[in-house]
This record gives C-alpha cells, sequence and structure tokens, in this order.
C-alpha cells in the first residue's frame, strides 16, 4: 500500500519565532485588557475592523506575501507563530482571517497583477474584508452540483443565482465567489466553474443575514440578480475554478483555527479547578486534553511545514482537522464536568456564559470547510479504499 | 543515505525475512529468536545510540525512534530497544558496556544501603533473556547508575497479554557490577525513556494494524463486493488513519524534545508525557476498529492481527500507565495555573 499520508516534524524557526510570539504577546496583553472570557470565546466569528487595522500596522497580515504587494515577505511558519498567539488569546479576528488565510493567498497565486495591486495591500493593512462563496441551497457536500451560473456579456459577466451560508457577508467588501461558467458534462461534474471577485456593493446583490441558534448572525444568504462582473474579475482562469477551491481548501483545513476553536476556555478551566485539593479523575482528564493539544500542534506545524515547501497536503490537512475538531467539540463537555458549572448563570462575560456559547456552536467545527464523513471520505480515498 | 537510514533499512529487511507468524509464535512459548537476535547485534545496533568516540554509531535519539517504530512495526520479539537505550545510558555515564542482551528499568523504589541494592523491580521487560540491568537508583543527593549483573537477581516470570518475556526482578542486597553518579533528576528520565520507547513501538504497530484493516477490507467480499466499499468501514478505516497518525507524531516529537533536552533547552519530561498518553489513546481505539473491521478472523489465532493488537494493549500498560501519565501531566498543569499552558505548549521557542 502506498503510503497514504505522512507527516515530518517540523521545528518553527526558532529565534524569529521568539521574537516575533514576544512581540505578538506584548501586543495581545496591552489591547486584551477588557476582553472577557466569553468574548475570547468568540474569537475568530468576533468581527472588529478596528482590530483588523492594528494588526496590519503590525505587519501580521499577508504576512507571507511578497513586499511589492503590500506584504511582508515572512516564511509560513512565521505566520504560523502570529496565527496561533492570536487563536489562543481569542483575539476578535474575524475581519481580516479569511482574507488572510484565503482569499489574499488565491489571489497571489492565480489572480492577475492589476488584482494583485489593487487588493493585496489593502487586505494586508487590514481594510478589507472577504467572504467565501461556495455553499449553495441545494449544494452543500455536493459542491460540483452548484448552479448559480455566470453569464458572459459585453466587458464581462452577469452572475445569477444564490449562496448561503456564506459568513459575514453582511460585513465584508468582497466575496469570491464560485459560479458555473459552462454547463457540466455527464461524467464531468467539476469542469465548467470559474471563480470571480465580486464587490458586495454591486446592484443586484441583496444578502439576508441568517440567525443561527445562538441568537446571532454570522453567516448569510446571498442572491445574485443580474449582477454585473468587469473580466478583470474573474480570479484564475476560467473553468479552473475547481481546482484553485481544492488547493484553496488545504490552507482552511489545517490551519490553528482547526483545533484552537475552543481553547480560550481552557486556561479559565484550569484556574476553576484549582491549583491543590484536585481530585485525580480530574488531573488525569487535564493530561489527556493536553496530550492531544500538544500532539494537534505538532502536527499542525508540520503541515505548515509542507505548506511553506509549496506541498499541497490535503490528506494530512484532513486528518488534522478529523481529530481537531473531535477535541474542539469534547473541549465544553469537560468544562462541564470539570468545573461543575450551574445551568442557569448571571455573569454574561463568565466561563458558564462562554461554555454556553460554545456548546451552540461546537456542532457547527465538523460541517464548515467539509463535514466530518467529507473529510473522512477523503482519508479512505488516501487509504485506496475507494 | 546517511547511517540512521541504512540501519533502519537493513533492520526493516532482516524483520521482512525473519518476524513471521512462526517466528513470533516460537518466541511467545518461550524460545528465544537466537538467530534474529545475533543478525541484529551483527548490524551494530546494540550499540547504535552510544557516542562515536565510545565505540557506538552515534546515532540521537529522534533517529532511535524511527528505528523503535521498526521494532513495533514488526512487533519483534527481541528486546531491541532496551539494549540501545541500557547502553546508551552506561555510555553517558562513562561505564563499559556488557556483551549481550541488556534491559533497564525505573529504579528509584529500590533502596540502596552501604552500597548494596534491596528492593521489587515489578514486570520488566526481557529481564530472564537479559545478561544485565541497568537502573538509577539511591537518595536523592546520591543518586547513582547502576550496572547489574542478574545472575545475582531472581526473576519470577510473569504472564501478559502481550506474551514476550516479563518478570518480576528481585534485588537481595545486589552488589552493582560499576556505579556512576547522575543527577537526581534524571533517574525520571530514565522512565520516560522507556515511556518513549513504548510510544515509538505503538506507532509502527499501528500502523501496521491500519495496513492489515485497508488490505482486508479490500479483499474480504460481502453483499458482492469487498467491505471496504461500504461507508460505514471506510469512516472507520478513516479514523483509525487519523490515531495512526497522531501516534507517529506524538512519538517523533518526544524523541525530537529529548534530543533538544540534551542540546540544553530544557527537561523533555512534558513531550515524553504527552507522547505516551496520545500514542496510548490511539493504541487503545486503534485497536478496536481494527478488530471490528476484521470480524471473526482477527479475533483466531490463526491470524496476524493479534500478534500487534495484544502487544498494543500490553505496552499501553508499560513505563507507567496510560492513566498514570495523564494524572502526572494534568496535575502539574493544574499546579502552574491556566496562564502557564500556553507558553508550555509552545515552549518549543521558549520566550
Ligand atoms: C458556521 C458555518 C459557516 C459556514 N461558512 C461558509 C462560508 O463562508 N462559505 C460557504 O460557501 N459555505 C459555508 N458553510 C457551509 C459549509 O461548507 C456546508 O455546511 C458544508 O459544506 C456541508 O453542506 P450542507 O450544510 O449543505 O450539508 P449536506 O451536504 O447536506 O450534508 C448533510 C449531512 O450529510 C452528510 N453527507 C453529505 N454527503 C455525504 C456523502 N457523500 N457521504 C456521507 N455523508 C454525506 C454530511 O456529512 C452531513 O452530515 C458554513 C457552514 C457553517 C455551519
Amino acid at each position: 500500500m502506498a503510503a497514504a499520508f505522512h507527516f515530518e516534524l517540523c521545528d518553527l524557526p526558532r529565534d524569529e519565532a521568539r521574537a516575533l510570539r514576544s512581540k505578538v504577546r506584548n501586543f495581545l496583553n496591552d489591547v486584551s485588557a477588557g476582553w472577557t472570557i466569553a468574548d475570547r470565546a468568540r474569537s475568530w466569528t468576533a468581527f472588529d475592523r478596528d482590530f483588523s487595522r492594528q494588526v496590519g500596522r503590525h505587519g501580521w497580515i499577508g504576512m507571507t506575501w511578497p513586499a511589492n504587494y503590500g506584504g511582508h515577505e515572512r516564511s509560513a511558519l512565521e505566520r504560523y507563530v502570529v496565527l496561533e498567539e492570536m487563536l489562543a488569546a481569542g483575539a476578535p479576528v474575524a475581519a481580516h482571517w479569511i482574507a488572510d488565510r484565503q482569499s489574499g493567498p488565491l489571489i497571489l497565486r492565480v489572480g492577475t497583477d492589476e488584482q494583485k495591486r489593487e487588493f493585496l495591500p489593502r487586505i494586508a493593512r487590514g481594510e478589507l474584508a472577504f467572504c467565501i462563496g461556495l455553499s449553495e441551497p441545494d449544494s452543500g457536500s455536493d459542491l460540483a452540483s452548484l448552479r448559480s451560473k455566470a453569464t458572459r456579456i459585453s466587458g464581462g459577466w452577469r452572475l445569477d443565482g444564490a449562496k448561503i451560508w456564506t459568513t459575514n457577508a453582511h460585513q465584508s467588501d468582497f466575496m469570491i465567489g464560485l459560479f458555473r461558467t459552462a454547463p457540466a458534462s455527464e461524467t464531468a461534474r467539476h469542469i465548467g466553474l470559474s471563480q470571480f471577485l465580486i464587490d458586495l456593493k454591486s446592484s443586484g446583490i441583496e444578502i439576508r443575514p441568517i440567525a443561527d441558534l445562538t441568537g446571532e448572525s454570522h453567516f448569510n444568504e446571498v442572491r445574485f440578480d443580474a449582477v454585473f462582473v468587469p473580466d478583470s474579475m474573474m480570479v484564475g482562469r476560467e473553468g479552473d475554478g475547481w481546482a484553485q477551491v481544492n488547493a484553496e481548501l488545504a490552507f482552511e483545513r489545517s490551519g490553528p483555527d482547526r483545533y484552537l476553536s475552543a481553547y480560550p476556555l481552557v486556561p479559565p478551566m484550569l484556574d476553576a479547578i484549582g491549583k491543590t485539593g484536585f481530585e485525580a479523575q480530574a488531573a488525569r482528564d487535564v493530561g489527556r486534553l493536553v496530550a492531544r493539544l500538544a500532539t494537534l500542534r505538532a502536527m499542525s506545524i508540520s503541515v505548515a511545514g509542507m505548506l511553506q515547501a509549496g506541498a499541497t497536503p490535503l490528506q494530512e490537512a484532513a486528518l488534522i482537522k478529523d481529530l481537531g475538531v473531535d477535541l474542539e467539540q469534547d473541549t465544553p463537555r469537560l468544562v462541564e464536568d470539570l468545573v461543575g458549572l450551574p445551568p442557569a448563570f448571571d455573569d454574561p462575560g463568565g466561563l458558564a456564559a462562554a461554555t454556553a456559547y460554545v456548546t451552540q456552536v461546537a456542532p457547527t467545527f465538523s460541517l464548515r470547510g467539509g463535514t466530518r464523513e467529507i473529510m473522512r471520505g477523503l482519508t479512505a480515498r488516501g487509504l485506496g479504499l475507494r | 543515505m546517511d547511517l540512521a537510514a541504512l540501519l533502519g533499512d537493513q533492520l526493516e529487511r532482516l524483520f521482512l525475512d525473519h518476524v513471521d507468524r512462526n517466528c513470533l509464535h516460537a518466541a511467545e512459548s518461550g524460545i528465544w529468536p537466537a538467530a534474529l537476535w545475533s543478525a541484529v547485534e551483527d548490524f551494530g545496533l546494540r550499540t547504535a545510540l552510544v557516542p562515536e568516540a565510545a565505540g557506538g554509531s552515534g546515532l540521537g535519539w529522534s533517529e532511535a525512534g524511527a528505528i523503535l517504530q521498526r521494532t513495533g512495526r514488526f512487533a519483534a520479539p527481541i528486546p531491541l530497544g532496551e539494549t540501545m537505550i541500557a547502553a546508551a545510558l552506561l555510555a553517558r555515564a562513562g561505564i563499559a558496556i556488557p556483551e549481550g542482551v541488556l534491559v533497564f528499568a525505573d529504579g528509584r523504589a529500590l533502596k540502596v544501603d552501604d552500597g548494596l541494592i534491596e528492593g521489587r523491580l515489578p514486570a520488566v521487560a526481557w529481564a530472564h533473556a537479559a545478561s544485565h540491568l541497568v537502573v538509577a537508583a539511591g537518595p536523592d543527593d546520591d543518586t547513582r547508575l547502576c550496572l547489574l549483573d542478574l545472575r545475582h537477581a531472581e526473576a519470577h516470570p510473569l504472564r501478559s497479554i502481550g506474551r514476550d518475556a516479563r518478570d518480576d526482578v528481585v534485588l537481595r542486597g545486589a552488589k552493582p557490577v560499576a556505579t556512576a553518579p547522575i543527577e537526581a533528576a534524571a533517574a525520571v528520565g530514565i522512565l520516560e525513556l522507556g515511556a518513549l520507547m513504548r510510544a515509538s513501538q505503538i506507532a509502527g504497530a499501528l500502523r501496521r494494524v491500519m495496513e492489515l484493516a485497508v488490505d482486508y477490507a479490500n479483499t474480504r467480499q460481502q453483499f458482492g463486493r469487498p467491505i471496504g466499499r461500504f461507508q460505514a468501514i471506510q469512516q472507520s478505516l478513516a479514523q483509525l488513519a487519523a490515531e495512526v497518525a497522531a501516534a507517529e507524531v506524538a512519538s517523533a516529537a518526544g524523541w525530537r524534545a529529548r534530543d533538544k533536552s540534551e542540546a540544553g533547552l530544557g527537561k523533555a519530561g512534558f513531550e515524553a508525557a504527552v507522547a505516551r498518553i496520545r500514542c496510548s489513546e490511539a493504541a487503545r481505539l486503534g485497536c478496536a476498529i481494527a478488530h471490528q473491521v476484521h470480524g471473526a478472523i482477527g479475533v483466531t489465532d490463526e491470524h496476524m492481527l493479534h500478534y500487534f493488537t495484544r502487544r498494543l494493549w500490553l505496552w499501553r500498560l508499560e513505563f507507567g500507565a496510560e492513566t498514570w501519565w495523564a494524572e502526572e501531566l494534568g496535575a502539574t498543569v493544574l499546579e502552574a495555573g491556566g496562564d502557564k499552558l500556553w507558553p508550555l505548549l509552545t515552549r518549543d521557542d521558549p520566550a
């Protein structure tokens, strides 16, 4: 059997990482004075343009991009240090996270020079927020079945259709959307898909926030009714959308955001258990949790090393996502068990409120970015089972 | 090709030729695989971890981890890891390395009186196949690495699900062949080395178990097709793959920390505990899946699977059981307090 997956350990560059880490920690220490535990638990769903601009000023967005596009020419591993520090602290990163992780790298890889000059510097300054338009009402896991279409017209394309579950569309400036530019054939459904950079202020776009079970609205339905996008806003080559999206997903699935979503609950949980007098069972559960965290971190850094080396570790990324979301989903239950949280609470910023929030969003951890079943299917393919 | 890779490949070929069901069956009935052991000795693997200046191959701990993973991959019924690590400990303390099979144990519970050692070491792996035993013993202000001749000790054979030799070793005023002073802190390091050894063996055996299960799923037909075509089986095997990946990374990271701690970058205890706990958890979850996929044939004596799963179940418990390490690590983390956890997790580049 061919080796289905392979993780080579990767060391963060020691001196650079150390200097950078302490800068990021100092910055976060200064700005986090007023953050409650519940604020921290929101982290990459918390949209704060001011915060993102500050991060941009420090040079921590677009870190790996070329300087002539506003980037900072640092390595993927240095970028990793910044990402994990932000998430561990529960910083409100939503206003730049998607552009830094996915949209910017996509534009850099396949965009035109004009697109790079127009978008990348503004993303790197923390001024432009992006959203990802893939899912549609009738196309979830089976993404290639999507029906929103782009029709060629004079000077560009006309978009019609609907996207759904689009995170932050209601607060973003641009969407990178996947549309059908040619009919699918019976045998190859993945052809004829193309990506577009869509200004969300264009006429014909209607954005309707969808409330989720927390009562808040993070995702949206986005309708397109004869929306015009100029030729210059196609991303990559016509018909290459499927391959481009898949390369993008390796970035989405393996980062520290795939195992640290519930981390902000952990330090306050330890403090609530206490430094002395804890039960042996509590210590064991904490030990197991820490072992899983440390291992996922080593796996995730290993993938960052592969990405830095130019590889596309889809298999490895799927494995991390599977283990990572399990850990994230187990965390709120562990807090309840070990701390003995009350069923109702009056401190909206405290550990009980934060745990209640994570309990409610935890089901999404194994949906977004490809469901658990789809990830495992990908792994099974790598193992030679399909 | 570098030396570690060369040794690894040689060992792999040797195991492919020698370690089959017959070899394992014979070893489990108490027959020492003499030919296999002498071939391993001929490669110079006994002293692979001994510095070149002291006549060894000078491999680092991480390289040792890769070799140990191979012993797990084949469930090789010989104490290669035990001998390599015992020899490395002796060489680092400046004690001459005796011939033959060596084993080591956590000796912190032993009593030392006037240079004579007293006490019981429970379930020492391979003790009655070995000529010598290495332990660290003595009070904190005078901890010594001791080399003991096992002819002067009692070895009481035990039974375990792994069925490789395990003995309670009883020392009654045993006089070490040689001793050398070591730091008291290094005594716990011996336990960590054993834990890491088992972690690597678990990673190797678990990958093999996954391969057996995938092969079986692709061949066994039910309902007119290979069972591996069923999504339920695919999803289970994907979970097994994730456990294999976690075990491989956790064990490798444990050895890497050991290499770094020798280079003066702090103690490796945290990563050893992580490796130990995570690999043991992987063994537990992984064995269950592999057996489920194999159906009834997988629990027959005839099938190879149990030679791996029985050892995986045993290895989880040795050199400190999974639960013991989890409690140790958890207590350390709790005592330090919430704001110390993140710095601990990221300390491979300590600020
Ligand atoms: C919080 C959140 C944010 C999101 N943000 C975005 C975003 O910004 N942009 C965007 O485009 N999308 C976004 N999504 C959508 C997400 O990508 C989809 O939810 C996901 O792809 C699954 O699609 P679905 O919800 O339609 O479920 P379905 O595909 O209908 O799946 C339902 C269930 O069936 C299972 N299933 C489906 N097909 C198979 C199969 N072949 N084998 C086995 N099981 C199967 C699934 O695993 C799942 O358990 C977001 C989702 C969430 C929850």
